[in-house]
């Protein structure tokens, strides 16, 4: 019996050994608990960035095989984005438009998106060809060139969760030929910012003339000089 | 005596329990830590090839050689960087401007010359080379019609993103 007592613990003894473990325990996790926090706001940053990415290589896609960015604002683009019917010249069907709405925070791209089932009478009566200084006044006026279609044009969403969304060009439109953008993507503090760059690939800027103080298309290239307002 | 020796722990059995008090605690820490440190390395790994491929798309905009050179032919690669009159990135107008061009950490830039500020980027430098190149079966007695640029972006001196494209002379 009094080997019994002996090796027991006292209350003293066990009350502290309660105690170091408590501390020891809360500190370890305190410890878990501030690193797993870190690892949740690293893996939502992580997402936001991809989501980021993702975007970018989207845009990079649609602004290296343009032929003609046609207008631009801070946070929009309107971009010749190729030429289907090799008429040299722009059809609806043909113009892509990049914005950013603060309301949805989402940055979409529009593009009109015809019916297969649709005669090719209307396809073609839907599908007008449009001067280049059209599709630029349209932009000017704030206008979607969409928008007499609208129930035909496709949104494409490229990024939700946009906090801000930047482009700037080399150069004017519609003589642009690297676009510069930046996006944010997140909520509160937690926000991942991304930039990217896209070169048009095949632009068509050497058949950009300006005549009538306006711009217009030429069949044949033009020099480029000419297009100097 | 015997029952002072019964009460007390021994310094194995200390050390023991330390032991194990730190295994259980490093088994609930380092998971932790080692997923955030992953995180990072993967963030910094796709910023980084975000500003190499800004740069690349910059330098395939500009010329294939200096636009006021009247010869026709391509330029002596001795003489490629920035001519006397380009002393800034903006004022580069062909390709071979930027060889040797380099950016140190803090001061990467957009094209259009904006610092960029993405939190993440710390650390990083952009490095840009370029060279010309023949390929397998080409007349190596022709002048070299390839050239091959090559941006590097280095996290503290150590390559962690590479790029590079061969551009055709038109």
């Amino acid at each position: 019996m009094n080997r019994w007592t002996a090796r027991a613990f006292t209350l003293a003894e066990l009350v502290m050994a309660v105690s170091i473990t408590a501390v020891i325990g809360l500190a370890a996790t305190g410890v878990a608990v501030s690193l797993s926090s870190l690892n949740e706001h690293s893996e939502e940053y992580y997402r936001h960035l991809q989501t980021g990415r993702v975007a970018s290589v989207r845009l990079q896609q649609t602004l290296r095989r343009a032929l003609l960015v046609t207008a631009g604002t801070d946070d929009s683009l309107v971009v010749w984005a190729c030429d289907d019917n090799d008429n040299g010249q722009i059809n609806l069907s043909e113009l892509v438009e990049i914005h950013y709405d603060p309301v949805t925070d989402e940055l979409f791209e529009l593009a009109l998106s015809l019916p297969a089932e649709m005669s090719e009478a209307s396809r073609s009566a839907i599908d007008i060809e449009m001067s280049l200084a059209d599709v630029i006044q349209a932009a000017a006026n704030d206008e979607t060139v969409l928008d007499m279609f609208a129930q035909y044009a496709a949104r494409r969403v490229l990024a939700r969760d946009v906090q801000a969304f930047s482009v700037r060009c080399d150069e004017p439109t519609p003589m642009t030929r690297l676009v510069s953008f930046r996006l944010s993507i997140g909520s509160g503090a937690r926000v991942a910012q991304t930039s990217g760059a896209a070169t048009l690939r095949a632009h068509r800027t050497a058949y950009v003339g300006w005549d009538n103080d306006t711009y217009v298309l030429s069949a044949t290239e033009v020099g480029g000089d000419d297009a100097n307002p | 005596m015997a029952a002072k020796h019964g009460k007390a722990f021994t310094l194995i059995e200390a050390l023991l329990a330390a032991v194990v008090l730190a295994v259980a605690v490093s088994a609930l820490v380092v998971p932790f830590a080692a997923g955030v440190r992953m995180q990072q390395v993967e963030t910094r790994r796709s910023l980084a090839a975000s500003v190499a491929e800004q740069m690349m798309e910059e330098i395939l905009h500009r010329a294939f050689e200096e636009p006021d050179d009247a010869d026709n032919e391509p330029e002596d690669e001795a003489d490629f960087g920035p001519e006397s009159d380009e002393r800034e990135r903006r004022d580069f107008d062909a390709i071979d401007d930027y060889d040797g061009y380099t950016e140190a950490p803090g001061t990467l830039t957009d094209a259009g010359g904006a610092l960029i500020t993405d939190p993440g980027i710390e650390g990083l430098s952009r490095h840009v080379g370029a060279d010309y190149v023949y390929v397998a079966g080409q007349d190596t007695s022709r002048d070299v019609p390839l050239l091959r640029v090559t941006v590097e972006v280095r996290h503290e001196g150590r390559p962690i993103i590479t790029l590079t494209r061969l551009v055709h002379w038109l």
